[in-house]
């Protein structure tokens, strides 16, 4: 390493969009994986919490 | 009974299971030796390059054989239902602890010996500091390699995929042992003009003093359940 | 509590996209590393942040292990091991963003993806145990025994942390002396502040997100296995 580093921009743009896409893309699969926990769960709980009333 | 007498009477349980299972001791031997002839196909047949990384290949060899003398020795205890047996004594959770861990120190530290004349041979290494020190290097890192690893064998035994589980939490927690015990035996293989044992050495035993300690404080909440 | 944290997060959002453009277009270039040094201001952030998220997951093992047994049984407790898992979980995103980007910084100043920089090694072994510790909770289904041994395990790979860090330094610095970009100039610092806060931000976003996956996933298993449980969780929740 001597003198100046001229160039590799294209290496940060590299950087910052690599990033940048794992950030988004963790979040997206964050989003899904609630989204499939949410549907069986919430549904259970509905049947469950509304029988009892209906007998009683 | 106080935990120390507790601890003695252990490991003399531990010592008398591993003697009964002396069959698998010599099976993980003939490993450690497989594994050494094994590297060196790795290298080519370079001597010079083969002694100058003996004790890597030595503590390479010996780190596999730790996975399996540790889960192997977690695995009868879980298997037969005896921990749990235990844990209804009224024993301390760390006298369990270290009992465990001096057997499993005895057992590698004595594999990791039977090694060494191994390696002199297959390596044409030499112990230029003296055979006493390069033996004391063995143990010391066998002792740091069974700190945590007994703590985690427990763990592993009772989890699904423990064989793979063991190693993988196992290895990147030992890397400063590791590569202490490497440089140590390194410079005492290969003589030490600069005086640097002891400070490698040091660092194992660093190592050794904070696990040897912390693992024996967490062991008891395993056990809890 | 997730409705603040999704305020966060995307507060974090709006600052990451300031903190990029003032790196990329506005600071001045480094005096001797040119362009390259622009990876500073993400590549900095995501190691603190790492850092931050790894000592949550360890104040976190020790608020399950030190929790009492009537926290546990009231339910209190395991906010505790659904934090652990969250922030294990972003600190190894983290991690993994952070060696990726540091093997991308590598290559152009040191010629190679790969130097034994006690930085880069102590962060590869950081993320292994990190990673070790998500795939035990993988494997152990019973929810009691996964938050105590996770927390256990966090512990010492924590403890290990700086071990792991002075050890390589020492080994390495008997081989080779490793220079660093260590110098900041003052008109650069903006940028990795304001980037800092950024991923700090969008990481307790993340968190929120994550530790309700977790309070989910470990109601539905509770729910499946036990109806007490359940109806004990549920009540505290």
């Amino acid at each position: 390493m001597t003198g100046v580093m001229q160039g590799h921009f294209d290496t940060v743009l590299w950087v910052y969009g690599l990033t940048t896409a794992g950030l988004l893309g963790y979040f997206a699969t964050l989003l899904l994986r609630l989204r499939a926990s949410k549907a069986p769960t919430s549904g259970q709980t509905r049947v469950s919490a509304q029988n009892p009333e209906k007998t009683s | 009974m106080e935990p120390i007498a507790q601890c003695f009477t252990l490991a003399r349980k531990e010592l008398l299971l591993q003697w009964r299972t002396r069959a698998r001791f010599g099976s993980v031997l003939v490993f450690g030796v497989t594994a050494l002839l094994i590297f060196s196909f790795a290298v080519g047949p370079d001597s010079t390059a083969l002694k100058a990384h003996a004790s890597g290949y030595l503590w390479l060899a010996l780190l596999l054989m730790s996975t399996l003398s540790l889960q192997e020795s977690a695995r009868l205890d879980v298997q037969n239902g005896a921990l749990e047996a235990l844990v209804l004594l009224p024993v301390d959770g760390r006298a369990l602890y270290y009992a465990k861990a001096l057997v499993n120190t005895i057992t590698l530290g004595t594999l990791g010996t039977l090694l060494v004349p191994i390696v002199a041979v297959l390596y044409d290494a030499s112990a230029k500091e003296g055979v006493g020190l390069l033996v004391l290097s063995v143990w010391l890192g066998a002792a740091a390699l069974v700190a945590p690893g007994t703590l985690y064998a427990v763990l592993t035994s009772r989890a699904r995929a423990g064989d793979v589980m063991l190693p993988l939490l196992l290895f990147p927690l030992v890397v400063p042992a590791l590569l202490g015990s490497v440089k140590a035996t390194e410079v005492i293989m290969l003589g030490d003009p600069m005086g640097r044992v002891y400070s490698w050495l040091g660092l194992v035993i660093a190592f050794d003093a904070i696990y040897w300690s912390l693992c024996g404080l967490l062991y008891p909440l395993l056990l809890e359940d | 509590m997730p409705r603040k944290t999704t305020i966060i997060g995307i507060l974090g959002i709006l600052l990451y996209i300031v903190g990029c453009y003032d790196g990329l277009l506005v600071a001045p270039a480094d005096r001797f590393m040119g362009d390259i040094q622009r990876i500073m201001y993400v590549h900095v952030p995501c190691a603190w942040n790492t850092l931050v998220c790894f000592t949550i997951s360890l104040v976190a093992a020790l608020g399950w292990l030190l929790s009492g047994a009537r926290a546990r049984a009231e339910g209190r407790a395991w906010k505790w091991d659904e934090l652990l898992e969250a922030t294990t979980e972003i600190g190894v995103v983290l991690g993994a963003f952070l060696v990726v980007q540091g093997m991308l910084w590598a290559k152009p100043t040191w010629g190679v993806y790969w130097t034994w920089d006690p930085r880069l090694t102590t962060v590869a072994v950081m993320e292994l145990m990190f990673v070790a510790v998500l795939a035990l909770r993988g494997f152990v289904d019973e929810p009691v025994r996964r938050a105590t041994w996770s927390a256990v395990v966090t512990l010492v790979a924590y403890v290990n942390v700086p071990l792991v860090y002075f050890s390589v330094k020492w080994w390495a610095s008997l081989h080779q002396v490793q220079s660093s970009p260590s110098t900041v100039d003052p008109a650069m610092v903006l940028p990795l502040r304001i980037n800092a806060f950024a991923v700090l931000f969008m990481s307790i976003g993340l968190m929120g997100l994550r530790t309700q996956l977790a309070r989910r996933q470990r109601q539905a298993l509770l729910g499946e296995s036990d109806s007490d449980s359940t109806a004990s969780s549920g009540g505290a929740a």
